[in-house]
């Protein structure tokens, strides 16, 4: 008879960023069962609304994630202008696609770094990081911060980019295009990456669609869902493209579709730049909030949705941020069951937590 | 399936330079939007409080009883809300952040207090209603938004919590009924009735602007060369503000006539030391009161046609004209006014200029220098007088408006 | 600066945080700012340890956790709080969940300010932890030799 053993992992754990606490039963090295338990980094901000008038609260929501951080605070401005009814211009719109397409180049590259640590070949997560350098040296060139923007307002944006940083910034991405290959060759076609990754955690696609699994982690095992396709937020209608797709559903095919995002990314910069019209960026929001709304984003981790409503007065009623990592999470303790204890740690990175995401 | 493919980046990486900033002994070059911490220009402060509101987190502390603005360096986001939301534009966002400290840094900063526009001590915003012509000129002015007008229904309102007490809304109304606590003055005059039309006698009218210029609500049009005067009766607020600066009194609103003259008994003179005599109060003067002859530096002024309207006074470049009464040498200098953005300089067509310098000895700032194939004018002298475009043979030169 | 400060250990706990500034931290190990060239390696065992970074604020889940692992660091130890959630619990000061900063639970003995906090500046609260730390390493050297001498008295 196998012994059962019982192992806590985390909250504090070297590979880790974030505290996640699972206690992990297993036989025999292999892992049986997965008891995941959150509530590290649950703050309560949500009940911050009724001490922060609905401009204040922008940055609040905006710090739920250092990672995430622009998505979030476009879909809190997007829900409170939504239930307002205020139009947000046209250059607006295509500026808020361009900087979240950039968040989600940085996100990637930190992952793909993260994940790099996680089985253990450290030079090449020193190097996804060094190209993220980059990227980090565009955000704050534009926005004045490298990890939390608060360029996102009510009504449009705080600042304007004008059009010849915008082209500076093509002209830097395609320059790093040939590094981020050379880097990502690495983890699609070296054959001691692929040993660790290619058949481990397996999830397959009627798996993902029940436990409702979003993002890279549906789309890895062959669910094509991408928000951006469908919701028309932002100017993404307007740029052509499909999402990325792959079937197999094990780390592998993960770890594929966000390097294929990578890509697809820097082109949807591009087009957006060639595409973006002249025209102000921000309409002044007098007023209070009345009614509800509800915005859907496609955030790096995957579908997000902001639920915001007011009755009539500056403070909002009630704010809810529905993040990805919590759909996520039932996925990841399905991938952890079969798998060698010592995978564990890439498996909990393959599905890229945001744990202060998920609780707020 | 290969190996080592990471032998490229790797053979890269040892030959290019370092990616390393070598921070400390390199300091990093800040970009220029980097938020790193709050500056205060403690002399503009009026601790009106609407940077501690809007903050976030609470970081900032304005107390008016002892003068001090502070700032809780270990609370700060860093957001800039703050330096957009000030009314003086007093506080900006500096590219350096705070350096860590072995206690929470706390910064204070001392303002010397100066009495809220309206001079009255802490009390609540009140309008004297019966002054008050609802012009919505305080809306405009209150950066908190705490104010609302009506000018049908004729209400006003202040949001007593939003209302930060800057005095902002005090300093601009044009009737001066509003006051931060005791009693508003008032305007002299009693508002004019709701359907009282604002007319203009047009015989009298010189069509000088003025009443266009000082209209809170945009509802005049004049215009000088067609001798044309309108009034929009939908956007009029019925203020009597045009009433009571109109210089040659030809406008009436319902009862509302002018009011007394504070230019009665003072004429525009003339400090002859400082004029150079280069006539643009005579080309401004809409009454044509005004004749200057360079030659022969004389400077007169016609007293019966005179509006005083100090057009002149304003376009004067050597600032040497003034309103003042009789018996009074100086003429009371106006306040020096920003540099204007743009400016008027001449402009030659080098094809039809024939370098005869005549432009040159006209100057009376001695701007032009006209030698051959050279012809330049210097922006700093230039006052924008004209002298040159009037006097060139060949119509080759033109006044043109530059940033 | 004597052996001790010449190449401390740093282990970093994240408390409440949003992640900003422990993205950050990591880095200050990454090729631009690489704390590496001062021998600082991020570990994960508390007794391994010199420096305890600690970001984000401090609820009631957590305190345990970081008594925990800044009771395990042998002495001398220095604690820098990285942050205005650790400070002084930035943002979230009035959430319900959150009991403050850093300091309710450890002592601090830098502060370092910002929201995220730039990686230069974690650096420079880290230099600044080091100075605190040779004084702590001096203080204990100096104690032990005054208890070895009187015990011999």
């Amino acid at each position: 008879m196998a012994k059962k053993t019982i192992i806590p992992f985390g909250p504090q754990h070297p590979v880790l960023p974030e505290p996640i606490h699972l206690d992990l039963v297993i036989e025999d090295e292999t892992v049986v069962e997965a008891i995941p338990s959150i509530g590290f980094i649950h703050r309560g901000l949500e009940k911050l609304v009724e001490t922060r008038d609905y401009s204040q609260m922008v940055y609040v929501i905006e710090r739920i994630c250092g990672i995430c951080s622009f998505g979030h605070g476009w879909g809190a401005c997007s829900a409170i202008e939504g239930a307002m009814n205020v139009k947000v211009p046209e250059r607006a719109e295509y500026l808020r696609t361009i900087l979240h397409e950039l968040s989600r180049l940085h996100s990637h590259l930190l992952w793909l770094g993260l994940l790099a640590d996680a089985f253990g070949f450290e030079s090449l997560f020193n190097h996804c990081w060094r190209v993220r350098e980059t990227i980090l040296d565009i955000l704050e060139k534009t926005t004045g911060g490298r990890v939390i923007f608060s360029i996102c307002q009510v009504g449009g944006m705080r600042k304007d980019i004008d059009d010849e940083t915008l082209k500076e910034i093509v002209v830097t991405l395609n320059g790093i295009k040939k590094d981020i290959k050379s880097l990502t060759d690495v983890f699609i076609e070296d054959k001691s990456v692929k040993n660790r990754m290619c058949g481990v955690g397996v999830l397959t696609k009627a798996d993902a669609e029940e436990l409702g699994a979003v993002g890279p982690v549906a789309r890895g095992s062959g669910v094509p869902q991408d928000i951006r396709m469908t919701n028309g937020h932002g100017v993404y209608d307007k740029l052509d493209f499909e999402p990325v797709i792959e079937e197999a559903g094990d780390c592998y095919a993960r770890c594929k579709v966000r390097i294929g995002e990578v890509f697809q990314s820097i082109e949807l910069i591009e087009k957006a730049v060639a595409q973006i019209p002249e025209g102000p960026v921000s309409v002044k929001v007098t007023g209070n909030v009345e009614g509800e709304f509800i915005t859907r984003l496609e955030q790096p981790r995957g579908e997000a949705y902001y639920y915001a409503k007011g009755a009539g007065t500056k403070f909002l009623q009630r704010m809810r941020v529905r993040t990805p990592t919590n759909q996520n999470i039932p996925a990841l303790v399905k991938t952890l069951q079969g798998c060698d204890l010592a995978d564990v740690p890439m498996l909990v990175l393959t599905i890229d937590p945001c744990i202060s995401c998920t609780e707020r | 399936m290969a190996t080592f493919k990471i032998a490229k980046v790797l053979m890269k990486s040892l030959f290019d330079k370092p990616a390393t900033l070598m921070y400390p002994v390199v300091q990093r070059e800040w970009q220029e939007r980097t938020r790193g911490s709050i500056d205060i220009e403690a002399e503009s402060c009026i601790l009106c409080g609407i940077c501690s509101k809007r903050c976030p987190t609470k970081a900032i502390e304005t107390d008016r009883a002892t003068g001090l603005w502070t700032i809780h360096r270990m609370q700060c986001i860093q957001c800039g809300e703050c330096a957009a939301a000030c009314p003086k534009k007093c506080l900006s966002m500096n590219q350096k952040y705070t350096e860590p400290q072995p206690e929470k840094v706390v910064d204070s900063v001392e303002v010397p207090i100066q009495k809220a526009a309206g001079g009255a001590a802490d009390g609540d915003l009140t309008c004297n209603k019966e002054a008050c012509v609802f012009c919505g000129l305080c809306v405009k002015a209150c950066p908190a938004d705490a104010i609302k007008v009506d000018r049908k229904e004729k209400v006003w309102e202040v949001d007593k919590d939003a209302c930060a007490k800057c005095g902002a809304c005090v300093e601009k109304c044009p009737k001066k009924c509003l006051s931060m606590g005791g009693e508003a003055a008032g305007g002299a005059a009693a508002a004019p009735a709701a359907d009282a039309k604002l007319e203009c006698d047009t015989d009298v009218c010189s069509y000088c602007g003025f009443c266009a210029t000082n209209c809170p609500a945009d509802a005049l049009t004049v215009d000088r060369k067609e001798k044309l005067w309108k009034v929009d009766d939908d956007a009029c607020a019925k203020c009597g503000i045009c009433v009571e600066k109109c210089p040659k009194k030809c406008l009436t609103l319902g009862d509302l006539g002018p009011a007394p003259d504070p230019t009665e008994g003072k004429d525009i003179v003339c400090d002859e030391d400082t004029c150079i005599y280069c006539g643009l109060c005579a080309k401004n003067c809409p009454a044509d009161a005004l004749t200057v002859d360079r030659k022969e530096k004389t400077w007169t002024i016609d007293k019966e046609a005179c509006v005083k309207c100090e057009i002149c006074v304003e376009k004067c470049p050597k600032k040497c004209l003034g309103l003042a009464a009789e018996g009074e040498s100086a003429p009371a200098k106006p306040e020096a006014s920003a540099a204007p953005a743009t400016k008027n300089l001449p402009v030659v067509d080098t094809e039809k200029c024939v370098y005869c310098a005549a432009c040159e000895s006209e100057c009376p700032c001695d701007a032009i220098e006209a030698p051959m194939d050279a012809w330049k004018v210097d922006d700093d002298k230039c006052i924008g007088c004209g002298a040159c475009v009037d006097i060139c043979p060949t119509e080759a030169l033109h006044m043109e408006e530059v940033k | 600066m004597s052996y001790i400060a010449k190449s401390p250990w740093v282990i970093h706990y994240d408390g409440s945080s949003c992640n900003g500034c422990d993205i950050e931290v990591l880095a200050c190990l990454t090729p631009m700012y690489d704390v590496e060239r001062f021998g600082i390696i991020n570990t994960g065992n508390p007794k391994h340890a010199d420096v305890f970074l600690l970001t984000g604020a401090v609820n009631e889940q957590n305190k345990d956790v970081i008594r925990q692992i800044y009771e395990q660091m042998p002495e001398p130890k220095v604690v820098v709080a990285v942050g205005i959630c650790a400070c002084s619990g930035g943002v979230f000061k009035d959430c319900y969940n959150i009991l403050g900063g850093s300091d309710t639970v450890v002592p601090v003995d830098v502060y370092v300010p910002g929201c995220a906090a730039r990686p230069e500046a974690i650096i420079d609260g880290v230099v600044k932890g080091l100075g605190v730390l040779q004084e702590k390493r001096d203080k204990m050297v100096k104690g032990a030799k005054e208890t070895g001498e009187g015990g011999n008295e």
